[in-house]
């Protein structure tokens, strides 16, 4: 998800469509009923959706923190990306993931507004000014006007119960609904928000979600600075100019804090990750899916790859990825210099699609080779829409070294491309 | 010894008219032997139509017993006489009272289809009884198409068509000319013989009398035997 | 000597009935002989059970469309956050979202908008949020899915529509549809279209216009507010426990309440509308069972002799009782197969009056189509062979127990009739004494209003009989001296036929009574609706906002617009009207903010209370005026302090009178303007009164109001007092089409009864006027004779009939109509009815008798005098 960012609002847009569309399938059971009328093909998805009037990431461009970490309206898409792995004081692991997708809804806000940053000053969930609402008629603005629209994602994993608790949030941009601003910095989908230390620090940031019984607070310190992705920060996913984004990272976060499950009070903590990704773009011709990895090793390295897959199987040569020493330094990594080989799969017990399930990284650069493997096999998020996001541990020799890790894995576009079966 | 086939013993019964009590049968006592003709004489209102309503089991006796084929009528409940009687009883009226609404064959064929023998059967049976009266070719005619005498004889064709141990006729000629009743007579008397039935025939008519075995007459309430004419 | 025990030792089982083929055919074909009594027979139970399914059929698809489009929109929200008058502040929802973590929920808008093109109809412009739909309703975008959103909720978002109102409307996607709201036209982008996944939903979705909450809110002038907030709480303590925590998170005025919809609401709005047509319908069904029992008791009557020989030759009861309700099973079945037919074929028609009398009553509805249900007809299946059974009981066990004897005796017959009649009158008084007595309850029960109403009409069709034998009896003596022999046996025929006559002569008692009733209570409520109008127009002009709902006023005028008329010279002063929906735990009710100028305080005809006290205390703002259903249905008396919810949470106010009203059963509370403004956060007008100086044309003014309106972009409706008068009473006596159809029907069906009942009696006798005729009787003589009797008859049941007819007049009106809606109605008597409805007996019995009178004449003694 990180790597498309195109995917991330066609997805929001679709699982809202969805909302309304869903009712029309009749499975067996409400629920095989909704599920299966979610698997709208993603390449379709991508496909559409207005980018007319958006500002397109076409050249590398300086950043500007904190102020980036802030909304770009004028782009179409953009999200907030935080997966991490947790222990509490007895060892049992823990995963957990928290997304934030914007999506902008009206070009003409892209058009008036100052180019980046500034953007959160003005509020940029208020309809410009003199616009009518449509053809309502003279009378005022109603409130719910909104430019934005806003979907999150929050899951945890229980490695010590095997549990998958995934949960998910749709609002618009009005009424403080949700929204997200650059300083300070915040970013809210009802009562679930990430929110920054202070005025001008982004760390240390919090973030606070609950749901029914289960319930979440972190809080974030980098333990790196920021790494850009591609080519300075630019991530080309396809050879048309603009269908391509504007990436960084944290790739590592210490976090602490509470974790309520059903009830009880957990105190958690470990390493997280964050990405940020903003772009109006869409998937190429002939791009499915893709294998994400973000993995952080025992010895203070990172590495992000990921695998754009092709209808034909064959990875795509736009995949990439990112390799970070103990100092912080970074390099962009090329096709081609990681290899993934999956090793078993997995069947969803929703409608049985298959999933890769194990794998066995090498990346013969840095004489690298890893075993990747889920911490719980199922970390499905049978959504609005569905992909496998989940927590992985890791394990191999790196310079002749053992090494172990933790990490998330996100696959997509899996079980759709070969068209809609039923269930 | 033969059995008897009808015994009445002590057989009594009145009406209530108004504040008057009107005995018609007292003590009344008779013997009915197998194939035997019997007629039955008395005055009008002499209770002549009572005893043979008493002895079908349409009305019951203030006292007494009937017994008809080893069975005692006075001691079965309604529904039992009437089953009783369904099976084993002939009746021709003095109005024919054929059923307006069936035709002639079908008027034939009820007593049958009552005592379950209905169907291809039935219709035969029907057939050569109507042969038997004279009215052969009339199955599908109603009855108010034919004359009195005629409706008579589909009458005792009805009245023997399954097969009745007894025949109780109550003034079988009584709405005749003496042409129509002595075929009627004749018909009904040589059918009742050649079947074995026993038939008792309530009449004025010397006539009719004259064709039977024995003759009742009915006096003061009390039956009495008036000797064989024919023996 | 030992008694042989009956041993059987012939043949099968007793009863081998199972193929007692000729007996059933003896008697079809009897049937078959009678055509004229089948028909009208079949006829009476077709008319029964048609009236019976047609209106079920009307109220059922109009439940249906109820129920539908409650579904489509309201969906499967279980409560509802909803203001008192007010709606419910979108800040409310944002704050119950984001800090009280209150989900699902989900913001409405809706009201109902006519269209210029879709003259007529009613269009419900929903307004929701597409994010927060979820888990609520089951709309379906059609399009390509994500541009459905964006067409929704993107820049110049517009409105989805159902297929067919689409279609209807002359446009597709793309093309804007115009909108009458409040009085002026808005235009709306169509967008895209819904898509039903099944004929249900696509029913529900008829004459829907979806649109993202805000845009509607701006449509509809109803920025910062919504209608209501949809909730999906638990069942049980759980959901009780929610609801509190929610309720206490609320700011005043706001309450959680269940959701309406399935039916709900429905059922809850038009009890008393659906009880009352329902026991119209019954009496119809009862009269179709009057009929069947005629016919049933002519044929075993007449069927004696026959039965009789059955019985000798040995057919035993159990096998007569079959053969009677066999037959008429065969006539239930084919009525009621008639029946069905006809009840579709009127329910078509009557859905049309139903909704239209909802609609302008109630609330606003759609009713598209009807479509039968199984078990609606199952019903009427089980109505009219069930009566027919029911009806033709008694006859069946008659003609079993009868003795089979060969001569039956018509006397006797009659003998046994004549010793039911003091017994059917006793019956008669009890039916009665039942009747008064449950009107003696201190009830307020519509269901046992009926109770009394059908037990004093039962009574008297079991007292008819009893008081026919004292009027016969009564003319019969005082003929014997005056007139001739012939006129004689004209009555003693009468009095020697009971068995006939008395149950013909109660259907046509019941029938009549029960026009008498209905017409009298519809009369006297048209004269009560006529007065109170008068009364309560005092003002000259009346000006709304144009609405759907004919009978109130629906959307704000313009501020400037009034402004602009109340400044008129014209003008000596006004009222001023607000009318908003008030929710409260009791069902709710209309809440009235009334300016009332001095010269309007006449317009009230007070019940209770009432004077110069009550309009300061009104003025003063401690006082309210509640209208006469609300006040009876609450139990509110003067005096009383009453809980009203307002924005700023419940407020206790004095009733200081309880005013006449038909305009609402809900009922109406009227507040004064100041504290209107006081407590409740909405303002504007929904219509004016105005008073005109003296001397000023009322057709100027309107003509210069109209103007003024049209200058500002408003249509206004302006109406004189006498057309407003007019208005009213057209919604009335469409009301009341429908009862004065089912009245007609009712009628029908009695009417056919009683054609079948005398004409049976008079062909029964054909024997006997053979003998009448070969006795020298001229056919003419023969003719005027029937006729004398059928008329008398008629004549009788007439003059029976008053009592009884006013009777049911006063308890329809004093009783269900006030127990059903809560209003007094003063009882006026319209001899015209009483009159009317003897002639309609006395032609009845005129034309019942003609054709045997006809047939007798025409038929040569010798063929009449025949054995059949």
């Amino acid at each position: 998800m990180k790597s498309l960012p195109s995917w991330g609002m066609s997805a929001l847009v679709a699982a809202a469509v969805l909302l309304f569309s869903l009712v029309r399938a009749r499975g067996p059971s409400p629920d095989q009923g909704r599920w299966a009328a979610t698997s709208l093909p993603v390449a379709q998805v991508l496909g559409e959706g207005e980018v007319a009037g958006f500002e397109r990431a076409l050249e590398p461009r300086p950043f500007d923190f904190p102020a980036d970490h802030g909304p770009h309206v004028s782009f179409r898409n953009e999200w907030w990306y935080l997966t991490g792995n947790l222990e509490d004081p007895s060892g049992t692991p823990f995963g957990f993931q928290f997304t934030v997708f914007r999506a902008g809804l009206d070009p003409r806000f892209a058009r008036r507004l100052p180019p980046e940053g500034k953007a959160s000053e003005e509020r940029p969930d208020t309809p410009p000014p003199g616009e009518g609402p449509g053809e309502g008629g003279p009378g005022p603005a109603s409130p719910w006007s909104a430019s934005q629209i806003y979907l999150a994602h929050w899951t945890v994993t229980d490695g010590g119960r095997k549990r998958f608790y995934p949960h998910e949030r749709f609002a618009r941009g009005a009424l403080g609904l949700a929204g997200a601003q650059g300083t300070p910095f915040r970013v809210w989908v009802e009562d679930w928000s990430l929110t920054a230390g202070g005025e001008e620090d982004l760390f240390p940031l919090t973030l606070q979600v609950r749901e029914g019984g289960t319930a979440l607070q972190l809080e974030f310190t980098a333990l790196k600075p920021p790494v850009l992705q591609g080519e300075g920060g630019l991530s080309r996913k396809g050879p048309e100019p603009g269908n391509a984004s504007y990436y960084y990272s944290f790739s590592r976060l210490k976090a602490s804090g509470v974790l309520v499950l059903d009830g009880d009070s957990i105190p958690v903590q470990g390493l997280a990750w964050m990405d940020r990704e903003w772009s109006t773009s869409a998937l190429s011709p002939g791009q499915v899916g893709w294998d994400w990895f973000a993995l952080q090793l025992d010895h203070g390295f990172e590495l992000m790859w990921y695998h754009l897959r092709r209808a034909d199987g064959t990875p795509d040569p736009f995949s990439q990825g990112i390799w970070v020493d103990p100092q912080g330094a970074a390099r962009t990594l090329a096709f081609g210099e990681v290899e993934l080989q999956a090793t078993d799969t997995w069947a969803s017990p929703v409608d049985g699609r298959r999933y890769p399930a194990r794998w066995r990284l090498s990346f013969p650069g840095e004489d690298l080779l890893l075993e990747v493997v889920p911490l719980i096999p199922d970390q499905e998020l049978v959504l609005s829409f569905r992909y496998w996001e989940g927590a992985v541990r890791v394990s191999g020799r790196h310079r002749g070294r053992p090494v172990a890790g933790v990490g998330y894995v996100e696959l997509v576009g899996y079980g759709e491309g070969q068209g809609r079966k039923a269930p | 010894m033969i059995s008897p086939l009808v015994q009445v013993r002590s057989l009594c019964k009145g009406y209530q008219e108004g504040s008057f009590f009107h005995p018609i049968l007292v003590e009344a006592e008779a013997v009915l032997f197998p194939g035997e003709v019997v007629a039955l004489l008395g005055p009008s209102g002499s209770g002549k139509s009572t005893l043979l309503n008493l002895l079908s089991g349409i009305d019951t006796p203030d006292g007494g017993e009937v017994w008809v084929d080893g069975v005692c009528l006075t001691a079965l409940g309604e529904k039992e006489r009437t089953l009783f009687r369904r099976r084993r009883m002939g009746f021709v009226f003095q109005f024919f009272h054929l059923l307006p609404t069936l035709t002639v064959g079908e008027n034939v064929r009820l007593p049958l289809e009552l005592t379950g023998r209905g169907g291809r059967e039935a219709v035969e049976r029907a057939r050569s009884l109507l042969a038997a009266v004279g009215m052969e070719g009339r199955e599908e005619a109603y009855p108010d198409r034919l004359s009195g005498g005629e409706q008579q004889r589909v009458a005792v064709a009805r009245a023997l068509a399954h097969d009745p141990t007894l025949v109780l006729a109550d003034e079988p000629t009584g709405n005749l000319d003496r042409e129509a009743g002595e075929r009627v007579m004749e018909i009904l008397t040589d059918l009742v013989r050649r079947r074995g039935a026993t038939l008792l025939v309530a009449t004025h008519s010397d006539q009719v009398a004259a064709r039977a075995d024995r003759i009742l007459r009915i006096r003061d309430g009390a039956l009495v035997e008036e000797g064989v004419k024919n023996p | 000597m030992s008694r042989p025990s009956f041993t059987p030792r012939f043949g099968p089982p007793p009863e081998s009935s199972g193929s007692l083929r000729l007996l059933s055919l003896a008697g079809r074909r009897f049937l078959w002989r009678h055509p004229w009594q089948v028909s009208l027979t079949v006829l009476g139970v077709a008319l029964g059970v048609g009236v019976v399914v047609a209106m079920d059929l009307a109220m059922e698809s109009a439940r249906r469309a109820f129920r539908l489009s409650a579904e489509a929109v309201g969906g499967r929200a279980t409560h509802w956050i909803v203001g008192s008058g007010g709606g419910v502040p979108d800040s409310v929802y944002a704050a119950l979202r984001v800090r009280g973590g209150v989900r699902p929920a989900a913001p409405v808008v809706e009201e109902f908008v006519g269209s210029p093109a879709l003259p007529g109809r009613a269009l419900r412009v929903l307004g929701v949020d597409p994010l927060a739909e979820g888990p609520f309703r089951r709309l379906a975008l059609g399009g390509e899915g994500v541009e459905a959103l964006w067409r929704l909720l993107g820049p110049g978002g517009g409105a989805f529509l159902g297929r067919e109102t689409a279609w209807e409307a002359g446009g597709g996607g793309g093309d804007s549809l115009p909108l009458a709201v409040a009085g002026r036209v808005r235009h709306v982008r169509v967008v895209g279209l819904l898509e039903a996944g099944d004929e249900l939903s696509r029913q529900g979705m008829r004459g829907l216009v979806l649109m993202d909450v805000g845009r509607a809110q701006e449509l509809l002038g109803k920025v910062g507010t919504l209608d209501r907030v949809d909730l999906l709480l638990p069942a049980g303590e759980e959901g009780e426990r929610r609801r509190a925590e929610i309720q206490q998170r609320l700011p005043p005025g706001l309450t959680v309440r269940e959701a309406e919809g399935r039916g709900r609401a429905f059922d809850g709005m038009l009890r008393a509308f659906q009880l009352n047509l329902t026991a119209l319908s019954l009496l119809a069904l009862l009269f179709g069972g009057f009929l069947i029992y005629n016919t049933m008791t002519f044929s075993v009557v007449q069927r004696r002799p026959f039965l009789g020989i059955l019985r000798t030759l040995g057919v035993t009861r159990g096998e007569v009782t079959k053969l009677v309700l066999g037959e008429a099973v065969l006539l239930g079945a084919a009525g009621t197969a008639l029946g069905l037919v006809l009840g579709v074929f009127l329910g078509t028609g009557l859905v049309k009056l139903v909704t239209r009398t909802i609609n302008d009553l109630y609330f606003v509805l759609e009713v598209q189509g009807v479509s039968p249900s199984p078990s609606l007809l199952g019903k009427g299946v089980v109505l009219g062979v069930g009566v027919a059974v029911l009806a033709s009981l008694p006859p069946a066990l008659e003609a079993a127990g009868s003795p089979a004897r060969l001569v039956l005796l018509r006397s006797i017959l009659e003998e046994k009739a004549a010793r039911a009649v003091p017994l059917a009158a006793l019956a008669g008084g009890a039916s009665l004494g039942m009747g008064l007595a449950l009107l003696a309850l201190p009830s307020r029960s519509v269901t046992v209003g009926f109770g009394a109403l059908f037990g004093v009409v039962l009574g008297f069709a079991l007292l008819t009989p009893m008081a026919t034998a004292l009027l016969v009896q009564g003319l019969a003596g005082a003929l014997r001296r005056r007139a001739g022999p012939l006129a004689v046996l004209a009555v003693r025929g009468l009095v020697g036929a009971m068995s006939r006559t008395a149950p013909a002569m109660a259907a046509l008692v019941m029938a009549v009574a029960v026009t008498v009733g209905l017409g009298t209570m519809i009369g006297s409520f048209r004269r009560s609706v006529d007065r109170w109008l008068d009364t309560t127009l005092q003002a000259d002009l009346y000006i709304s906002a144009p609405g759907l709902l004919s009978s109130r006023a629906q959307g704000t005028l313009d501020p400037e617009v009034v402004e602009g008329i109340l400044s008129l010279p014209e003008v000596a002063g006004f009222n001023t009207y607000r009318e908003i929906r008030s929710e409260d735990q009791g069902g709710g009710f209309r809440l009235l903010a009334l300016r009332l100028d001095p010269r309007g305080e006449k317009a009230f005809d007070f019940r209770q209370g009432g004077g110069v006290g009550a309009f300061e205390a009104f003025r003063g703002g401690e006082g309210v005026l509640v209208s006469e259903p609300l006040a009876y249905r609450r139990g509110w008396r003067v005096g009383d302090e009453v809980a009203i919810a307002t924005d700023s949470g419940s407020r206790r106010f004095r009733v200081v009178g309880v005013f006449r009203d038909y305009s609402s059963e809900q009922g109406v509370v009227m507040v004064d303007r100041g504290v209107f403004e006081r407590w409740w956060r909405m303002g504007g007008v929904t219509s004016l009164g105005l008073f005109l100086r003296e001397g000023v044309a009322q057709g100027t003014v309107a003509e210069r109001i109209e103007a003024l309106a049209a200058r500002q972009g408003q249509s206004l409706v302006v109406r004189s007092t006498r057309d407003l008068k007019a208005a009213s009473l057209g919604i009335f006596d469409r009301t009341f089409t429908i009862t004065v159809v089912l009245r007609l029907l009712a009628f029908g069906v009695a009417f056919t009864g009683v054609l079948s009942a005398l004409m049976a009696l008079q062909l029964e006798r054909s024997r006997e006027l053979g003998v009448l005729r070969a006795l020298g009787m001229t056919p003419r003589e023969l003719w005027g004779m029937i006729t004398a009797q059928t008329g008398l008859l008629g004549l009788m049941a007439g003059v029976l009939a008053v009592p009884a007819g006013a009777s049911l007049a006063a308890i329809l009106v004093q009783v269900v109509n006030r127990r059903s809606f809560g209003w007094t109605l003063d009882l006026s008597w319209g001899l015209e009815v009483f009159g009317q409805a003897v002639l309609l007996a006395l032609v009845g019995a005129g034309l019942a008798g003609a054709y045997p009178a006809w047939r007798m004449a025409k038929t040569p003694p010798a063929l009449a005098l025949r054995d059949e």
